[in-house]
This record gives structure tokens, sequence and C-alpha cells, in this order.
């Protein structure tokens, strides 16, 4: 490994996380036109981008690590900056990616070309969105990953999919439109769109202006990452797609998400002050921070907004999952309160809490990602992802029903699984910092998600089977009034196609789920590393505002 | 009653928008704060910033729309059915039939200058491409969507196009990888920038251009024909 | 010119977001969505405005120019808008043959 640290595919390293994943676009194109199969090509280009994403790992790389295409430089072109934050993420979309494609869809076997190609765009996008320190360079990665992500839910081709692709199409493009004015703004004050110039310049910009950037650029990120507000597309949009896609959803697009949210935040606007009272390094209350921290008042009254918004996700979030008879539903509002509380360890500040959010996002990615894959695993053996369906379906498959109940308990935070770590300290940290709103959200958050995940688990362990217990392709038993085009897109299939019947893949798919298993255990023997890591990653955030 | 919210909120945004521009904001702008015109033909050999821009300084903009557009044409030709023309079934008349023919020769032409001349006038790929595709959009309304696909391109050979142009320019961006010591890089990899204005100039900004022209042409041209055979 | 240019921006924002509030035909949605990405448009193009400057062809004699950078922004913001717009007319279209209509009201299926 000598020598690796300083070699140029170190020194291209942000260049080729982008562009690696890319090129496997025309390349599944060309390598199926010679009879490569598109499956086998894509999970070993995968595999490869999984491996650059480690490389920054290896023992003695210097971090940041810039790299700018074109070779211009922040200030004339774009430049790509490879910090812990990103080093710390990139895995995890990396490998959310790699379990979902996996994992696959029923049509990802008709028109597997089309399926890893949307897919290797979203990676394209995810690994960008992270890497890149530009302003409008955020925009068009979020936008690629946004047309693959609705692009792949619209897919199913049936009507639901279709509902649920136009809502999170439009969501996500009035979303993208809100970042694009943030951006605007922050140009036409600073004149550049490199985040680190452009954050020197807007100190002495007019506070209307950065305001109004702040202000828009939150919006935008918080529309689609369906924070309460404007949580009401992100059910819709997660209730009619494939399960694998919902888990690309809601893992690594919404890690990637959150990593831009964190540059935009620190990078831009100098982040939240550390409260008082929260265990703090690197600096206290009276510290400069940024062009957000000059005035007290305006920090604390958009503090307070941001717990507003935080809390009212929890509690929204969980509450409206209660309610849900259909788990991908349950699944999506139980999203939005976990992006509560990372909202919550952001807001709080200090680098406990910071850290504890970065945490908890990646182990919400992973399970997030494992629990759709059971409800992938459901609606195959039962047509549906409706709870009362799943009775007597962990009695016939119990490593189905212990990864139900390991997701679970992550979820909820009971001990011996990863969440609970990051809770933990998520409540202590907001409750030090006298954010007492936040402290008893998240304890209580626990207490309103255990009774709709232990439903599933109890039904799913009950005798017997649900009465129409026949799988129905394409659930066309929730849609009777309207004719489903299942079986006009069945009539288009080339001849000869495998029928949709997925038993023989159901290794690989019992081997993607378990992979989330053991992350979570993993994660909860390693969380003291991980939380570690994090807690520098965090420490380099607040310490690059002073 | 949501009329009234939507109204209220709408003309709340509107208002917030004008005090803050009656409260004196200073609204003349100067543009970036890097000079890119008087450096630019020096930097890349481009008479034309805007092709210099997108092309060179923010290449990977440029290659992350492309593949934008290529996302695109793929859904849709997926969602679209196959070639089932019931809109444009109209008998159009002889002029139309003759003249069309007449005039679409000049049209292609045209396209193709405004990218090859892209780095030295205005225009570029996006904009020639985007006539080549009208080209296209032409040919299926008086001849029908199946006329394009068997006598200009077949779906099959857009496709092809689109992904080559896509390989394309990546093979540019590894080249100047290697090359040049960054990805995309243009005047680094030691290529001849040449006398700028002339044809041959600017490096690899004209190659850029073409193969930008070519995605978006075929790629725009794959969207409108597949949303008309619906 | 600044104000001008600005209340218009101003202008059609409220419009296309008064529009996407309250329109209920799927078509139209579309519409406002672009309506409100010209918007933005206008702003950028603005942002890169130098008084008295020319348009960014380098020509012999020394001259101010636009700012070259909001322009290729701008023509990077129009691909991407042209095709979120594509996408979602192609799920207009196909919405529209699978349920029959294009009114929100009768095309959604999911509630609560």
């Amino acid at each position: 490994m000598a020598g690796l640290g300083d070699s140029l595919l170190m020194q291209q390293l942000p260049s080729l996380l982008v562009a690696v994943p890319l090129s496997f676009v025309p390349l599944l194109y060309f390598l199926e036109k010679v009879g490569v199969p598109a499956r086998g090509a894509a999970l070993a280009g995968m595999g490869l981008c999984l491996l650059l994403s480690f490389l920054p790992w290896v023992e003695g790389t210097e971090l940041p690590i810039s790299a700018s295409p074109g070779g211009w430089g922040g200030l004339l072109g774009i430049e790509l900056l490879l910090d812990g934050r990103a080093r710390l993420f990139l895995p995890v979309i990396s490998a959310g990616v790699f379990v979902s494609a996996l994992f696959g869809t029923r049509w990802s076997q008709r028109w597997p070309l089309s399926f890893y190609t949307l897919v290797f765009l979203l990676f394209t996008g995810a690994n960008g969105l992270l890497l890149t320190n530009d302003l409008f360079n955020a925009f068009v990665f979020v936008e690629i990953a946004g047309i693959a992500t609705h692009a792949l839910v619209a897919f199913r081709g049936d009507g639901d999919g279709l509902e649920s692709a136009f809502k999170y199409l439009m969501a996500a493009a009035v979303g993208g439109i809100l970042i694009l004015w943030g951006i605007v703004l922050v140009f036409t004050a600073t004149g550049t769109l490199w985040i680190p110039l452009a954050a020197e310049r807007l100190a002495d910009a007019p506070p209307v202006f950065v305001a109004g950037a702040a202000v828009l650029l939150a919006s935008g990120i918080a529309l689609k990452g369906g924070l309460v507000p404007m949580h009401a597309w992100k059910a819709d949009g997660l209730a009619g797609a494939p399960s694998a896609v919902a888990a690309l959803l809601s893992g690594p697009i919404l890690t990637a998400l959150f990593g831009f949210g964190l540059r935009i935040l620190y990078g831009l606007f100098g982040g939240f002050p550390v409260m008082e009272g929260a265990s703090a390094v690197t600096g206290g209350v009276e510290g400069s921070f940024g062009v957000l921290g000059s005035a007290g008042e305006v920090r604390e009254l958009l503090r307070g907004m941001v717990f507003v918004v935080a809390v009212s996700s929890i509690v929204a979030g969980h509450v409206m999952a209660l309610a849900q008879s259909r788990m991908k539903r349950m699944l999506a509002y139980s999203s939005i309160a976990h992006m509560g509380y990372i909202v919550v360890g952001v807001g709080a500040g200090g680098e406990a809490a910071l850290a504890a959010a970065l945490t908890h996002a990646i182990t919400h990615a992973f399970m997030k990602v494992g629990w759709f894959f059971v409800c992938g695993e459901l609606r195959r053996t039962r047509g549906t992802d409706r709870i009362a369906a799943a009775r007597g379906a962990f009695r016939e498959a119990p490593w189905l029903g212990g990864a139900a109940i390991l997701f679970s308990m992550s979820l909820v935070g009971i001990p011996p699984a990863a969440g609970f770590g990051s809770k933990w300290v998520l409540v202590l940290e907001s409750a030090n910092a006298g954010a007492w709103g936040g402290a008893v959200a998240i304890a209580a958050g626990g207490a309103l998600a255990l009774p709709y995940y232990l439903r599933i688990v109890v039904r799913g362990f009950e005798p017997g089977r649900p009465r129409a217990a026949t799988p129905v392709p394409w659930d066309s038993s929730e849609s009777p009034s309207c004719p489903e085009p299942a079986a006009e897109l069945a009539a288009e299939l080339p001849e000869g196609a495998p029928p949709h019947d997925t038993t023989g893949a159901l290794g690989v798919r019992a081997v993607a789920i378990l992979v989330c298993a053991a992350l979570i255990l993993g994660g909860f023997a390693g969380y003291g590393l991980l939380f570690s890591e994090a807690f520098s990653v965090a420490t380099e955030l607040v310490g690059s505002v002073l | 009653m949501r009329t009234g919210w939507a109204l209220l909120f709408s003309v709340a945004l509107v208002g917030c928008g004008i005090v803050t521009l009656i409260a004196g904001v200073d609204l003349d702008t100067h543009g970036a704060i890097f000079d890119y015109a008087h450096h630019s033909v020096q930097h890349t050999g481009a008479v034309n910033v805007v092709s210099a821009v997108l092309f060179d300084y923010r290449g990977l903009d440029t290659l992350g729309e492309a593949t934008g557009v290529l996302a695109t044409g793929l859904v849709v030709a997926v969602l679209a059915p196959k070639a089932r023309t019931s809109m444009l079934s109209v008998r159009l008349s002889l002029v139309v039939l003759y003249g069309v023919a007449l005039v679409l020769p000049f049209v292609s032409v045209l396209g193709f200058a405004v990218i090859l001349f892209g780095h030295v006038s205005p225009g570029g790929g996006f904009t020639g491409g985007v006539v080549l595709a009208s080209t296209a959009v032409f040919f299926a309304v008086v001849y029908t969507v199946g006329g394009q696909q068997s006598y200009v391109l077949p779906m099959d050979t857009q496709k092809r196009i689109e992904n080559a142009a896509i390989a394309a320019f990546l093979l540019v961006g590894f080249g100047g990888l290697v090359t040049g010591g960054a990805f995309l890089a243009n005047a680094a990899t030691g290529i001849p920038l040449g006398e700028p204005g002339s044809l041959l100039s600017a490096g690899l900004i004209p190659l850029l251009n073409l193969v930008a022209g070519m995605k978006v042409g075929v790629g725009l041209a794959i969207v409108v024909v597949c949303l008309f055979s619906e | 010119m600044g104000a001008i240019i600005m209340t218009t921006v101003l202008g059609l924002t409220g419009i296309a977001i008064y529009g996407l509030l309250t329109r209920r035909h799927l078509i139209r949605l579309v519409i406002c969505f672009n309506v409100l990405e010209i918007a933005v448009l206008l702003a950028i193009v603005y942002a890169g405005f130098v008084e008295g400057g020319q348009a960014p062809i380098v020509g012999g004699a020394e001259a101010a120019y636009v700012s070259a950078l909001p322009h290729a922004v701008a023509l990077t913001a129009i691909v991407i808008a042209a095709s979120s717009t594509a996408l979602m007319l192609a799920y207009v279209v196909r919405i529209y043959r699978t349920r029959g209509s294009v009114r929100i009201e009768r095309v959604r299926r999911w509630r609560g």
C-alpha cells in the first residue's frame, strides 16, 4: 500500500467516485450488445464503486482530498472535496445501493438494463451531491438523483406507481427550484458558486439576501427530505414504489441529502452555535458563528424554528405511522420521524449531538433499507403490503421474522441494536442543551413507534394464513375499479422473457436482508468506533466555522 | 377556502419580496467575481465564453445534464407504447409534404453549423442539438412516427448514438485524467489550442460540442417522438 | 432596470405558486412548474448582467462583457427543467391511459 496515499488514484478519487458509476451507464448498454448480462456487469461495477468508496479509509490518507474536473480549481471551475463527512457517508451510500440492486425488483428482471442504468445514475447523483463543493453543481446532481429515483418508481408501470412517481417528481422538482432560488440569491450577493468563497463573501452581503438564501435552501432540502410542513408527498411517493426502490430512496438518497445539508449549513452559513450546556469542545456561545450567528436573536429564532420543524416531524411522523394499514406507508411516515431526530441533533449544536445525528443517519439508512426488504419479501409471498396480510409469514420464514425483529428493535431504540446508542446521546444532549421539547419528543417517539412494529411482528408469528392467501401479482386486489395495465405490460414482453416468478432469487434476497441485519448488529458492536469517527467529523465541521 | 389560503400565501410571499425591494436592497448586479471574458481565450482558446464555461471550466455540470437527458429518454421510451400513432392521422396537403422535404436539409445543416461553430460564435452543442431534434420532430409530424423511425433513425440507432455520446464524453474525461492530471482537462493535456476564432481551435471544446449536440439532439428526438406515438 | 426585472420575477413566482396550490388539472400543474422555472431563469440571467456589457463573444477590441457564468448555468438549468417537464408529461399521458382522467380528485387513490 506504500505510495497509495499520494498516487494519481488518490488525488483524483473525488472525480473517480463520480465518473466511475457514470461510466457504467454507457458501458452496461454496450456490454449487453455483446452479450454480457446487465445484472452481472452492474453488480461487478457496483462492487468496484464500493471498493473505491472505502479507499479514503486506507491508512495514511490525508483528508480533505480536493479534485477539480477540468483542473481549474473552485473559483473558475468546480471543486469536488472529499472531507471527513464525505468519507463517513460514502460507504453508506455505496453499500445501500449495492444491497438494493442485489435485492432487485420484480421488473428489474424484465428490464435489467433500464433498471441498472437508472440505479447507476442515482448512484452518481448521490455521490456527486456528497462530494461537490460548488452550489450549482450540487443542484445538477440533486436533480440527476431525483430524475433517476422517480423514474425507478414510475417503472412499475401501473397506476399506483405512476401516481407515486408524479407526486414524487412534482415535489422533487419544486424542491429543486427552491434550492436553485437559494443558489441564485447567494450568487447575486457574492458573485461566486464556490462554497468556501461564497461563505466568506456572504459576511458582507445584505442580510436580506443571506436570510432569504438560507430559508430557500433549507426549505428546498426539507421538501426533498420530507420534513413536516412539506411531508405530504412522501408517503404517497413511497407507497407505490417497489420495495428495493423505496429502500434506495430512504437509504442512500436521504444520506446524501443530509450530507449536502451539512455542507450548506456548516460550509456556507457557519452552522448553528453550540447551545449552552451542550458538551462542546471547540466553542462557546459567544464565538462568531458565521453570518447566521451574527445576531443573537436571529440565531435563537432560527434555532426555535428548526426545533419546531423537528419536533412536529417526530410527532406527526409517528402518529401517522400508527394509523397506517399498509407497511410501506407506515415505513415512510416513520422515515419522516427519524429525519426529525436527525434535525434535533443538528439543531442542538455541539459535537456530541452532531455526532449522534451523523450516526443516527447512518444506522437509520440500513434499518430502513432492511425493513423495506422485509416488506418486499412479504409482498412477494403475500402479494400485498397490507399489515393484516402478514399473518403467519414469519412463522413460515423464521429468519425473516428474526430480521424484522432486529430492524424494529433498532428503529425503536431497544438496547442490543444499533439505533439505541444514537437516540440515547440525542436525548441526553438535547436535555443538556435545554431543548426539552426535542428530548421529550425523541423519548416519546420510541414509545409511539413500539406498537406499530410490534403489531407487524405479532401478526407475522400468528398461526394460519390470511384468507386471501394466494399471491396476487401487481396487487390487483387493491384497485378493483380500474383495469390495471399489468396484462398490457406483460404483452409487451419479448418472447422468451423469464416469467416474473422470483423464487430463484430467494437466496440472493435473503443475503441482502441478512447483510443489513449484520450491519446493524455490527453497528452496535462497533458503535463506539462509529461514534468516535462521527465525533471527529463533527469536531471538524464545528471547528471549520470558528 | 383552499383558494383563499393559496391566494393569501402567494400574495404574502410576493409581498415579502416587494418589501425587501422597497427596503433598498442594492439591485445592481456585478456578475461573477472571476472575469471569464478576459481569460477564456488564453485559458481555453474559445472565443465564445459561454462555450468555454460550459465545456471546459464547468464540464462536469454539462456531463451531468447530458446524463439527465439520457435518463429521461430511457423512461419516456419505456412508458410510451411502441409506435401507435393516432393523433397525427390528419392528411396533410401536398404543399406541406414537399415544402418540409425542401426545408429539412437546410435545417439540419443549420443545426450542424451551430454545433460545429459553437466555440467561435453564438451557439453550441445544446442549441444546435435542439435544432437537430426539431428536424426529427418535423419528420415525425409530417411523415408519421413510423416513417421517422424507419427512414431517418430507428429507435435502436438513436439509443446507440445516445450511449456512444455519453461514452465519448467520459472517454475525453478519462483521457484528461491520464494525460492532463484532471478529469475533463482540456489545455492541460497538451492539445494545441489553435488560432482563436478559427474552426480548429479551443482544443477539445469542439469535440465536446459535437458530442453534446448529438446527445441532446437524439435525446430530445426520442422524448418527443415517444410522446407523439401515444 | 433591476427593480423591473425583480418585480417580474416575483410576480411570476407568485402566479406559479398560487397555481401549484390551487389547480386540479395535472397539465396545469406542469405549466405552473414551468412558470416557476422561468422566473428563476430570469433571475439567473439578470445576475450576470453588467451595465453596458456586450454578449460574451470575445472580439478584437477591449470591451465590457456580461458575465458568462450565469448564461452557462441557465443553459444547464433549462435542459434539466426540460427533462423534468418531459417526464411529467409522460407520466400524465400514462396516468390518463390507466385512470382515465387528468384531474387530481379522479386520479388519486392514496389517502391518509
